[in-house]
């Protein structure tokens, strides 16, 4: 799945375009391979996984970076688990060092706020639809590949309460990516 | 209400880095499926249909940023129906004068729906708001045509991914 995302991210977001070069306020087209792996509710709920995308703003000489995108990651058949489909939209705000213009290994800390829309699906049972809000925290390290690609991996814990059932999402993000410069 | 108040914002931020370039303003109709995974995880094909488009692309110098106002009609087995206005942002690569280049959307919708539930007769009916996003490829064909290929996701009461082929006319910019 994740080395599926990641080619298939190359290939997309290396088509065409992209003059920027590695300096100054840069912004990227960025597309992730995503799992949400729930950590609250005693194993009851299977893993969910997709993909996502993002437009990652940052300036090398400066220590904000802001990114606005979304994923969806939906629950796997794992025996008699409850599946949980994620649909995504988020904006993030956080820190990273300064002067980064270049650098293969950036790290950087995000907190942001998500807007969910959720599917629960029990499996020979009811299935719940919602939209809620939420929050993440999230952690990483991204760097330069050249002038105009970036990659990305991330931790993120991500806080919501399911809609329908009530239930605290609380899960673990994990998500790769590669992306390519759009401006400068 | 905050959830909109937040998602306007993030929104307004992201078409704010646009410049002032004049933008091309596009009419278009586009397919569309909606599909959503049932009680063992496989993906099914919900509902199916088409839909109409107004869509602003900025004659930008890097990057290419937009605005666009879609519906979409669609209709499934079992009186299945969806029926979504929605308001996006977009960002992609320059697709000035390129025939394809990739881009992401986000958006927020207001969805009337009637779906049937799975594991039930019951139908789920009402009018939600919530999101959408996706990404792909568009671009123009000739100075007159437009086309899109998007793959992505609808939140609102229907909550599944859709995919979408669309093709437009530039019928002129604002400047």
């Amino acid at each position: 799945m994740t080395l599926r995302a990641l080619l298939c991210s190359i290939a997309i977001t290396g088509l065409l375009g992209g003059t920027a070069h590695a300096g100054g306020e840069m912004g990227f087209l960025v597309v992730d391979s995503t799992m949400l792996k729930p950590i609250g509710e005693d194993g009851e709920v299977s893993n969910s996984l997709g993909y996502g995308a993002e437009l990652r703003m940052m300036d090398t000489r400066e220590v904000l970076t802001m990114s606005i995108g979304g994923y969806y990651a939906l629950g796997q058949l794992d025996g008699e688990k409850t599946m949980r489909d994620v649909y995504d939209f988020h904006v993030n705000i956080g820190v990273k060092p300064e002067h980064t213009s270049g650098d293969m290994l950036i790290p950087y800390l995000t907190i942001g706020l998500d807007v969910l829309a959720m599917t629960t699906r029990i499996p020979k049972g009811d299935e719940y639809k919602g939209t809620t809000l939420g929050l993440n925290a999230s952690g990483g390290v991204m760097g330069h590949l050249g002038d105009t690609w970036l990659y990305r991996a991330s931790v993120s814990y991500l806080g919501a309460v399911v809609p329908g059932t009530g239930d605290d999402l609380g899960g673990v993000v994990l998500q790769v990516g590669f992306g390519r410069a759009i401006f400068e | 209400m905050r959830s909109i108040l937040a998602v306007a914002a993030v929104l307004a931020l992201a078409g704010g880095t646009a410049h002032a370039d004049d933008f091309a303003i596009i009419g278009g109709i586009s397919s569309t499926a909606l599909h959503s995974p049932d009680n063992t995880g496989e993906l099914q094909t919900i509902a199916k249909g088409g839909g109409a488009t107004v869509t602003m692309l900025c004659d930008c110098d890097d990057a290419t940023f937009g605005w666009e106002l879609n519906t979409l009609f669609l209709l499934g087995d079992d009186q299945a129906r969806v029926y979504d206005l929605g308001l996006s942002g977009i960002a992609s690569f320059n697709v000035k004068g390129k025939h394809a280049v990739p881009f992401i959307t986000f958006g927020l919708d207001m969805s009337a729906v009637s779906l049937p539930v799975q594991g039930s007769d019951d139908k789920e009916r009402g009018v939600s708001l919530g999101l959408h996003g996706g990404g792909g490829l568009h671009g123009f064909l000739g100075d007159k045509v437009y086309w899109r290929g998007t793959v992505g996701f609808l939140g609102a009461g229907a909550n599944g991914l859709t995919t979408q082929l669309m093709v437009g006319w530039v019928f002129g910019s604002d400047r």
